[in-house]
């Protein structure tokens, strides 16, 4: 199994790109992958290279928009100060997935990790790690290039690495201890963030910035955005670290704007012509053309510590919020995707709550499953809470594996809506007369089939451990519905519970979000007839 | 697996029975009557429709002279609990105006039977005719049928074990809320009813569409199979959307343990029928 570094879907071995969101996969290259991705470890360093700078952490909020997977591999390396995010860069020259496990390895806050960190860095060539801050840049360079060349012949790998040593040089300056710092970073830049702080603290979201810069545009990003651009005031508040600017700037839709440059495709290297809005080796979206509609009201949470939001879930797989309480300024992203899989626009989400609904705008005012007054969503450290504003069809999830049912649950499994009730236990009424019934062989609970609100078509009693949900197989069938896979969920029980698991199947299953629950990053899910995609910013 | 027969009473060999006139009486428990019945009866069957005995050497009495026996003498109803396939069974004597069943009070109690309200149902005897009335009991009164019934929208019925319920309230038409959304749905299967198992013990189990306008009900082969139910027939029983469209119609295809529905109401009963009343299966002889 590979898990999406941009989604986390599971994707199995041989896939060269995700099907979940069509990101590449990192597959093939690096074997190390299948370990790194999932393990919670990434999410640790990220926030621990934020941690390192004050200003950084901002920068991360700033960025926000770009989603976390495919950003990491150019995006990162951008980012100055933060070790990571130069790890990464390393890395994703090379193998995007690759990058991304060392990074988590390195990431790990401890000094000790530093040396992890320049294993990391080893791997994709380079000997950086020895060298101290300064020289440490150099090698980055170094590998960066091989692994660039080897990927991708293209420029923008050069360019990169370039843009990745300045910052590093930046954010070396910044903070004596971070000079020291610094070259630990480029092994993993999370070595940075321990030795300066030993704050904990948090925040993911430098990665997450990061990330988005490379999506633009390459590695070359970062050195522009210093210069040029910044969308947010987020970038102001920086002041004291200069280094956490350039992090803002990687924020997506700038740099795009900024640099024309370097065609290079983040995900692969590949270089396009002029205007293309697509890689068209690996279908990657090119930088510019990034749709970030509003700019987002950059919020700058005057607190370095602030960003912890979305990091974290990046990861997605495992995320496990650090107990950060959501602060001011935690953002996300709704990316819309279209029925090709391409994105359709983008949703910027700061706080909140922010409603949604039929009643809020242009391209959702025409969908008629949404109601006027529909949901509102709220970040949080771990992903974006959802709140039902009317009864009427919610928020879905696509599920990846298996989740947690609940009485009074709802999917969707194809064209059908699906609920799942427990049955009651049996009763006796008070003057001791029992029901009267059809023999309950050991029913548990129910699946209805739902033609309008509380009412079913059919319905099938649960009885022993699984109950199977197909096309042409199982306990509940609908031979008609071409868009249920033959075999496509089940629903098991064991003493913890009662699970509802895809199987697998073409279209996947939704489950409603159970209003005032967080959806974690990384989720696609289902507003009315739009699917979007949740990501940190 | 073949279908058990619940045993039944030859109407024949019930009238044989004189009846004393005191109170509800209750004849020895295992009646002369009800052993030839439970023995000559196993392979007696009733016509769905007339409710009378089928087969050959049928010694119906004549309808007229029953009727007109009705008129001049004050004949007394009599209830016989079958009992398994021993035929193990009390009769009682409705010789009062009202006699009362239930578990706990009344002139005809059947201590062991939970689902029996305390008071359950009354069998009223007027002019030699005879009614039930459930006493807004929790299980109800089912009556077999002998020819297809009207049912409606949230009427009860037996089939072999199953406790049934007739929904046949339309869906709407899929039109947009008051504030002009719309509400996912699954596709509406072309159905004009459903019908929906209830559980012993409360709650609900299967729901199954009709197809289109008809659903037939049975062991195998049927919209609605039980495969495991002993009691039921391969080919049980079937409803059909009425012409109306506000009932459906129940016929039971010649079912070996029959078809019963919930009464509502008084309903007055007939010789041969056959009732359940909590788990208690009565046969009614009038004669």
């Amino acid at each position: 199994m590979i898990n999406c570094s941009n989604c986390s879907k599971e994707n199995q071995d041989h896939y060269k790109f995700c099907l979940g969101c069509g990101a590449r996969l990192a597959g093939a290259a690096a074997p190390a992958r299948p370990v790194a991705p999932a393990t919670p470890v990434a999410a640790v360093p990220q926030r621990g290279g934020t941690v390192v700078t004050p200003s950084q952490p901002q920068a991360a909020a700033a960025a926000v928009p770009a989603a976390s997977a495919a950003p990491q591999r150019g995006g990162t390396v951008v980012t100055p100060g933060q070790s990571q995010p130069q790890a990464q860069a390393v890395a994703p020259v090379a193998v995007p997935a690759a990058s991304a496990a060392p990074q988590r390895g390195g990431t790990v806050v401890t000094p000790s990790q530093s040396q992890p960190q320049a294993q990391a860095a080893p791997l994709r060539g380079g000997t950086v790690a020895q060298a101290p801050a300064q020289a440490a840049a150099p090698q980055r360079s170094g590998p960066a290039a091989t692994g660039q060349a080897i990927g991708t012949p293209p420029q923008p790998s050069a360019v990169i690495m370039p843009s990745a040593m300045a910052q590093q040089r930046g954010g070396t300056v910044v903070t004596p201890s971070q000079a020291n710092t610094s070259a630990a970073p480029r092994t993993g830049g999370t070595v940075v963030g321990a030795s300066q702080n030993n704050a904990p603290p948090l925040v993911t979201p430098t990665s997450a910035g990061i990330e988005p810069s490379t999506r633009t545009g390459g590695t070359v990003v970062g050195a522009n955005q210093r210069t040029g651009t910044q969308p947010e005031p987020a970038a102001k508040p920086l002041t004291p670290l200069d280094v956490t600017m350039p992090v803002r700037n990687a924020a997506p839709p700038q740099p795009a704007a900024t640099e024309p440059n370097p065609p290079g495709c983040s995900a692969c290297g590949m270089v396009n012509p002029p205007g293309f809005a697509f890689c068209g080796r690996c279908g990657n979206r090119l930088g510019p053309a990034a749709p970030v509609a509003a700019p987002t009201p950059v919020v700058v949470p005057a607190q370095v510590t602030a960003p912890a939001p979305a990091a974290a879930p990046i990861a997605a797989p495992t995320p496990t919020p650090i107990p950060t309480a959501p602060r001011p300024g935690l953002r996300a992203s709704l990316h819309l995707l279209r029925e090709d899989g391409s994105e359709g626009g983008t949703l910027h989400l700061e706080d909140g709550p922010v409603p949604f609904g039929r009643d809020y705008g242009a391209p959702f005012d025409a969908d008629f499953y949404l109601n006027p007054q529909h949901c509102s969503f709220t970040v949080m450290p771990e992903g974006v809470r959802v709140d039902d504003l009317s009864e009427t069809n919610g928020v879905f999830r696509k599920i990846e594996g298996t989740i947690e049912l609940q009485h009074g649950d709802t999917f969707r499994v194809g064209q059908e809506l699906l609920y799942y009730e427990d049955l009651p236990e049996p009763e006796v009424l008070g003057d001791g007369t029992e029901r009267m019934g059809s023999p309950n062989p050991g029913y548990w609970g129910r699946i209805s089939v739902l033609v309008e609100v509380g009412r079913a078509c059919e319905a099938q009693p649960i009885v022993g451990t699984e109950f199977q949900v197909g096309r042409e197989r199982g306990d509940l069938t609908f031979p008609t519905d071409g868009y249920v896979s033959s075999s496509h969920c089940r629903v098991v029980a064991d003493d913890s519970g009662v699970y509802l698991e895809d199987r697998g199947s073409s279209n996947g299953t939704y489950l409603r979000v159970r209003s005032g629950t967080v959806v974690p990053f990384g989720s696609l899910v289902l507003i009315g007839q739009q699917l979007f995609h949740i990501k940190p910013a | 697996m073949g279908t058990m027969q619940l045993p039944t009473v030859s109407p024949a060999s019930a009238a044989s029975t004189p009846l004393p006139k005191t109170g509800p009486h209750v004849t020895a428990p295992v009646s002369a009557a009800a052993q030839v019945i439970a023995q000559a009866q196993a392979s007696q069957r009733f016509n769905a429709t007339t409710g009378q005995p089928e087969g050959g050497g049928s010694k119906a009495p004549a309808k007229t002279m029953f009727f007109g026996a009705l008129q001049q003498q004050a004949v007394i109803p009599r209830l016989v609990v079958i009992k398994g396939e021993g035929g193990d069974g009390v009769t009682y004597h409705l010789s009062a105006t009202n006699h009362t069943v239930g578990r706990s009070t009344g002139d005809i109690r059947f201590n062991e039977d939970l689902f029996l309200n305390p008071e359950h149902a009354r069998f009223t005897v007027q002019g030699g005719r005879l009614f039930v009335k459930d006493l807004g009991s929790v299980n109800g009164v089912f009556v077999r049928i002998k020819s297809p019934v009207q049912l409606e929208h949230g009427d009860f019925f037996l089939v072999g074990e199953q406790l049934l319920r007739l929904d046949s309230a339309p869906f709407g038409d899929g039109s947009p809320d008051a504030g002009g959304t719309y509400s996912y749905s699954s596709p509406r299967p072309d159905a004009k009813f459903r019908v929906v198992q209830l559980l012993a013990g409360g709650g609900e189990g299967r729901i199954v569409s009709a197809q289109g306008g008809m659903l037939t009900m049975g062991r195998e082969s049927n919209t609605l199979n039980f495969p495991n139910d002993r009691f039921i027939s391969g080919r049980h029983a079937r409803l059909d959307a009425a012409s109306d469209s506000h009932h459906v119609i129940l016929t039971d295809t010649g079912s070996r343990n029959g078809t019963f529905v919930r009464t509502k109401g008084a309903l007055e009963l007939y010789h041969g029928d056959y009732l359940f009343v909590g788990q208690q299966l009565l046969r009614v002889e009038i004669s």
